[in-house]
This record gives C-alpha cells, sequence and structure tokens, in this order.
C-alpha cells in the first residue's frame, strides 16, 4: 500500500499546516517543530536497533542517544521496543523432537538407496534458489558442438518415442502419492477408493478422479511409452491434484479440470494433450492444449467460470470457442513463463508477474470522479472489470474496510503532505450496499459516492489537492503506512490485490 | 555508516575452525554421524524459527525434517562460502517459502474461514498459532502474556515477521538477517522497526 500517514506527531505539540500563522515567532516555531518531526524519522530506524543493542558503541548510536535525550516520544518508543525484545526473548522455545533425527535418517538412507545408481544430487534448495548448492568440482567440461548435437539427438529421441507410443488408445494410470483418491467410474458402480498399496487403476472416458485432503499426484501413460531405457518417461504425463480438485477423463488424451488446482509435468512427447474447463450453458468453451514433444510443466486452475492457466516451461495453446449470436474463436498461444485466462466471453494472456496471476489478469478498473453534494465534494467511486471481462470482487465492509481515500494538497513545500483514511460506510453518500461479493459486469459497473474529508480531519491545509481512492481485496486490521496488511477476508471473491484510481483534484473544506 | 562494511564482511567469511563446516565435510563424505552432530547443533534454533514463521508446530516439524534431507542432498558439493548459520537459515526459509507457497496454491470453497490461506505476502492467520498444536512447556513468563506475544507475531507480513523472528528472538547480528534474506541492511532495520510499530500497536497494553 502506497497510502502513507501524516508525519509523526511533534512531541509536545500539535502539528500545523504552514501558512495558518502570520506571526514570525509562530512561523519559527512551526521549523523547529518540522524539523524536530524530520529527525524522528531519520531517527525511526535505530530505534529498534538501540533496543536489540545491535548498535552499541557506534557513531549512529551515539547520534541516535543524543536524539532520543531531547526526544521523550523517541525515548519511549526505545524503551517499549526492549522490553517486547526482552518478553519475546523469554518465550519458552520449542523442545525438538525426540523422534526427529531417526525420521530424517531414515528419509535419507530411503533416498539414498533409491538414488544409489545415480549421481548425488547437488540442489540444496528450493526454487528461491537463495541457497543452491554450488556445482561440483568435477563436472565434465563439454565441447561446444555438444550445445547444438545434444538438442537435435534429443528431438530425435523424442520423435521416436512419440511414434514408438501410439496409439494412444488405452492408457495406463497410476497413484503416485501416498495418500489414497477417489476414482468415480463412468461405468457406475460407484466410487471407490484407489490405495497407494494398490496404485494402478484404469482411468476411462468419463472417469472422474478426485483428490481427497491431500495432494493426488496421478501418472497416465501412453500404452506404448517406453518403460525402460533411454526413453524412459517420455510420454507420461504427472498430473498432480491439489486438495479438493478433481479431473474427468475426456478421451485418449485428455482430462477436464472439474474444479481445483492441478500441476501437469511431462519429460516430453506429449504433444496434443489437452486439459478444459468443464463446459456450460452460455460459457465459450476453453480447452488447454500441449504442443510440441519438448519437456512440460504447467499449472491449471479453475477460478469460477474461468480456466487460468500458466505455461512455465514448454510449448502450449489456450483456445476458447463462443458459438451463438457473437461467435469467435481465439488461440493464445503460450510460451515459457506465459500465462493465460480463458473466460465465459474471452481470454488473455500476460507474462507471469506474481505467484497468482489470476490477479492480475482480473485486475478491476477504478476511476473517481469529482462531484458536489447536498453533503459537501465527494468523490464518485467506479469500479467496473478489468480486460479480463466479469469479476467477482468483495463487497463494502466497515470490519475490513478495503477502500482508503488519500489527499495529497497541491501546495508545494512542506505542505504537500499526502494523508489518507480508511473509508467507512458513514462516509459515503451513496450507499455501496452489503453484499459480501460484488459481480462486476462491462453493464453493471458498481458505483457509490464518497465525502471527501476535511482538512481539519486530514489534518492537512484547506485548498486543492490530488484525490485518489485504492480499492484492496485484502482485509486487514489496519493500514500500516506502506506496509499492506494482508488478512484476507474475500471470501467468493475472485480478484485478490489491490488497484488505485488516477487523481482528482478537489478542493478540500477547512471542516 | 562506517560500520557497516565491516559488519557485512564479517557475516560473509566463515570461520576457518567452524564445526559445523567440518561436519558438512564429513557429511559429504557419507558419515551419518555428521548429519547427528548438525542436527543436535542447529535443530533446536531451526524449529525455533521455522515455528515461529509457520506458527504450526507439526508443519514445522515437516519443514525441519525437509531442511535436513537438502543440507544431506548438499552435502557432497558444499562449499563454505559464507557462514555455515547463513547458509543453512537460507535453506530454512526458502523450505519455509515453499511450504506457505503450497498453502496459498491450495483451492478455496467459499465455506473457507479467512485463516485457510496465509494471502500473497499476507499476514493470514492460518499462520498464527493453531490452537490445537502442542504447546512447549510455559517457563518463567506468564502464559497469557505469551501467548499474545506469539499471535500478535503470527499476524505480523510474513516479511516484518522474519526479521523479527530472526533479529528478535534468534538474536542473529543485522548483517546476518540481510545475508539470510538478501536484503540491504538497511532494509532489515526498516522493517524491524516497522514489526515494532505494528507489535506495538497490538501490544501496547501487556507489555513494557
Amino acid at each position: 500500500m502506497n497510502a502513507r500517514q501524516p508525519e509523526p506527531r511533534v512531541p509536545g505539540g500539535s502539528r500545523r499546516a504552514p501558512g495558518e500563522h502570520d506571526d514570525p515567532a509562530a512561523e519559527a516555531a512551526i521549523e523547529r517543530a518540522v524539523g524536530s518531526a524530520r529527525s524522528c524519522g531519520a531517527m525511526r530506524d535505530r530505534i529498534a536497533e538501540r533496543a536489540l543493542s545491535k548498535g552499541a558503541g557506534t557513531d549512529d548510536d551515539a547520534e541516535f542517544a543524543a536524539h532520543a535525550a531531547s526526544c521523550a516520544a523517541c525515548a519511549d518508543e526505545v524503551r517499549f521496543a526492549a522490553s517486547l525484545v526482552a518478553a519475546e526473548r523469554s518465550l519458552p522455545r520449542p523442545a525438538v523432537p525426540a523422534e526427529g533425527l531417526a525420521r530424517i535418517l531414515e528419509a535419507v538412507r530411503a533416498e539414498g538407496a533409491a538414488a544409489s545408481t545415480m549421481a548425488p544430487s547437488t540442489t540444496a534448495a528450493s526454487t528461491t534458489g537463495a541457497a543452491e548448492a554450488p556445482k561440483p568440482a568435477g563436472r565434465i567440461a563439454r565441447p561446444r558442438w555438444w550445445a547444438v548435437a545434444f538438442p537435435l539427438a534429443a528431438a530425435a529421441a523424442v520423435l521416436v518415442a512419440i511414434l514408438a507410443s501410439r496409439p494412444r488408445d488405452a492408457v495406463e494410470a497410476r497413484l503416485c502419492a501416498k495418500s489414497p483418491m477417489r476414482l468415480v467410474p463412468a461405468s457406475g458402480g460407484g466410487a471407490r477408493s484407489v490405495e497407494p498399496a494398490a496404485p494402478d487403476f484404469a482411468f476411462r472416458e468419463g472417469d472422474v478422479v478426485e483428490a481427497g485432503a491431500e495432494l493426488c499426484a496421478i501418472k497416465l501413460a501412453h500404452d506404448g511409452a517406453p518403460s525402460e531405457g533411454l526413453l524412459a518417461g517420455l510420454g507420461e504425463l504427472h498430473l498432480k491434484l491439489a486438495p479438493g480438485a478433481s479431473v474427468a477423463r475426456t478421451g485418449p488424451f485428455g482430462v477436464r479440470l472439474i474444479r481445483g488446482f492441478a500441476w501437469i509435468s511431462s519429460p516430453g512427447g506429449i504433444d496434443g494433450f489437452t486439459l478444459e474447463r468443464a463446459p456450460a450453458a452460455g460459457l465459450a468453451s476453453a480447452v488447454f492444449r500441449i504442443r510440441g514433444d519438448g519437456r512440460v510443466e504447467a499449472e491449471a486452475e479453475v477460478i469460477g467460470d474461468r480456466l487460468l492457466v500458466m505455461n512455465v516451461t514448454g510449448k502450449s495453446t489456450l483456445s476458447f470457442h463462443r458459438s451463438g449470436d457473437a461467435t469467435e474463436s481465439r488461440d493464445l498461444e503460450l510460451s515459457d513463463g506465459l500465462c493465460a485466462i480463458a473466460g465465459p466471453h474471452g481470454g488473455l494472456a500476460v507474462p507471469r508477474i506474481t505467484p497468482r496471476t489470476a490477479d492480475t489478469l482480473l485486475l478491476p478498473e477504478i476511476a473517481v470522479a469529482a462531484v458536489e453534494d447536498a453533503s459537501g465534494p465527494c468523490v464518485e467511486v467506479r469500479i467496473a472489470p478489468g480486460a479480463a471481462g466479469p469479476v467477482t470482487v468483495p463487497g463494502f465492509d466497515d470490519s475490513h474496510q478495503r477502500f482508503a481515500v488519500t489527499v495529497t494538497p497541491q501546495a508545494e513545500g512542506a505542505a504537500r503532505w499526502t494523508a489518507g483514511m480508511k473509508v467507512l460506510r458513514s462516509m459515503c453518500v451513496a450507499d455501496p450496499g452489503s453484499s459480501p461479493t460484488v459481480r462486476l459486469a462491462a453493464d453493471r459497473p458498481w458505483t457509490f459516492r464518497i465525502r471527501v474529508p476535511s482538512a481539519e480531519e486530514l489534518r492537512i491545509a484547506p485548498g486543492p489537492a490530488e484525490v485518489t481512492v485504492e480499492f484492496a481485496a485484502y482485509a486487514g486490521n489496519e493500514w500500516h503506512g506502506d506496509v499492506a496488511s494482508t488478512v484476507e477476508s474475500s471470501s467468493g471473491a475472485e480478484w485478490r490485490g489491490t488497484v488505485r484510481s488516477l487523481p482528482v483534484v478537489i478542493d478540500i473544506p477547512p471542516r | 555508516m562506517p560500520a557497516e562494511p565491516e559488519k557485512v564482511a564479517s557475516a560473509r567469511v566463515p570461520p576457518a575452525d567452524d564445526p559445523s563446516v567440518a561436519a558438512m565435510a564429513r557429511l559429504g563424505r557419507g558419515d551419518e554421524t555428521a548429519l547427528a552432530e548438525l542436527y543436535e547443533r542447529w535443530s533446536g534454533p531451526l524449529l525455533h524459527f521455522i515455528e515461529r514463521m509457520c506458527g504450526d508446530r507439526a508443519t514445522a516439524e515437516d519443514v525441519l525434517q525437509d531442511v535436513f534431507l537438502r543440507v544431506w542432498r548438499a552435502a557432497p558439493a558444499y562449499q563454505p562460502t559464507a557462514r555455515f548459520s547463513t547458509w543453512l537459515f537460507q535453506i530454512a526459509r526458502n523450505a519455509w517459502l515453499n511450504e506457505l507457497e503450497k498453502k496459498r496454491r491450495r483451492p478455496r470453497s467459499l465455506d473457507d474461514s479467512p485463516s485457510d490461506d496465509g494471502g500473497s505476502g499476507g499476514s493470514g492467520s492460518a499462520e498464527i498459532a493453531d490452537p490445537r498444536a502442542p504447546r512447549p512447556e510455559r517457563g518463567a513468563m506468564d502464559s497469557e502474556l505469551a501467548e499474545r506475544i506469539r499471535t500478535a507475531v503470527g499476524r505480523l507480513p510474513p516479511k516484518l515477521r522474519e526479521v523479527w523472528v530472526l533479529g528478535a528472538a534468534q538474536e542473529t547480528p543485522y548483517p546476518e538477517i540481510a545475508e539470510i534474506l538478501g536484503i540491504p541492511v538497511g532494509t532489515v532495520k526498516s522493517r524491524m522497526f516497522q514489526a515494532v510499530r505494528l507489535l506495538r500497536s497490538e501490544l501496547e497494553r501487556h507489555v513494557g
């Protein structure tokens, strides 16, 4: 959140905006007060440092000590921080589980046994990579032609694998997770549980696989996919389902994501594999298709009536087709790092930006306009769907203030402080509604009016100011300066994130 | 700030006689007792860090196991280019972030409470202390105050929480925190201040 809080209060006196006094003595007092407040601002990072005794003996520490000697507010901050640190350090430490080491050694031995025929892994850390272990010293130096020849050889091998893997009618399926999953056969006979002890199962067209409370992983392979040798693994598809997710088989080499989140990965050889969203009346179809026989990693999620896909590695296409009065077909071609969403009315693709790119794709638009009401100056807030079409956003709720108005006076100099306020229902001139969620559509934007706070409420000088409104699909207890408090409470909303309007200039009334 | 370069340098250079570095070398040669030695030395601080970050004892134990598995996998190629503790806590942090990411990826039904998700970089209450989780024995501290502190720290946004837990709870020096988190020392200071401010708003009536 970029909403800045007003400057800290000057110890021993209230802050006043410059220009309110013509008296030189008062001006000087204001200058001193502002200077002191700035000093506090400059010192603030050292408060915790001093409480933690991390800066002891440094010039910075001496400078801070001098400041704190004359600033009761900063001295108080240090006292509190020191008490807090002492309390934190006196918290009881968790006891290490007695069987912890045994569990780790067991896991290490199991992994060691599995990898006994392979070179030891050198990967230390996760995908975030900060602690990746360095490459082993004994790595074999490869000639330059290797960079060209190896991919060509690999491509040829993949081609052979593809040819060997046809036809694709019979498919072996295997549960790869440690927890059971539910299989609902299309042929009837009731659902049954597939257990890790007997992981192989027939996954026929129309059958549905449901993950339980745990992650579910299944492996699909063509009948002709090689099971051993150099080409082992090609033509195999690993499909992981997040808890609660389910898929149905749609054909020899395709599934339908009924709900939830799924990961797709394959070493290659799965050209033509499809994952589609469940069809529904009035919705455009949405089909995700793997292209080529290279390595594939992708993620797919059903969000409301949308299909979101993230093409991590490999090439794919997200297609949507709408029939009827406004027939439209479109293919979004995706390469490494591209995401796309297909909704009921269309689709679009963007580079992967955040872990949950759906938020970027579903971002609504917010605009404000200055209007004059009987109660004084107001801003009319208009929230409309963005490029991805209709989207559900969280509604207005006083217990989770999702709107904030920020006001930046146009005056130059020290008076140009940005003040911010969370918007409560009592500030709304037109009722924003009380529904937990609001469905935005192009012809049905969400509009309401907010009374502009007075200069006295905002503790700024009256006069023309730039006013912006920010909407956050989170609800924190408070907004703390530039720290976004992001406790989510947007139950049922599709979009999470923040969006800010362009500014509009409004004359801020004194009271 | 003239003191900072020295602090950073001291955080980067591993002590030549660090027994953990020697244990890593032995572990790289397949010596299981070295893993036991590392576990003995580091499992306590790591479990404390991870539990405070994820707020759930059972998850913390799983993440701890994951950390030591990663250490074992990395041992053959381990090069002591930084303090061992810095490297180890980077792994722990990455393992926790992976766990957080997994939680975020889990789909939520309309009936789910807000606590089922950590939010995007947020302070989801899923990471706040799990009331059903077994708690360590109470020490000298008033148990209600201890719970208040745990809850308030659990509500901090993760970026602030990790700085607070490393600095205030683990007593890690700022330059080492900066290395673990991959951020400048100034940012560590700023986040620590923000953490104190947020904690004050929740705990002022109970602490001090």
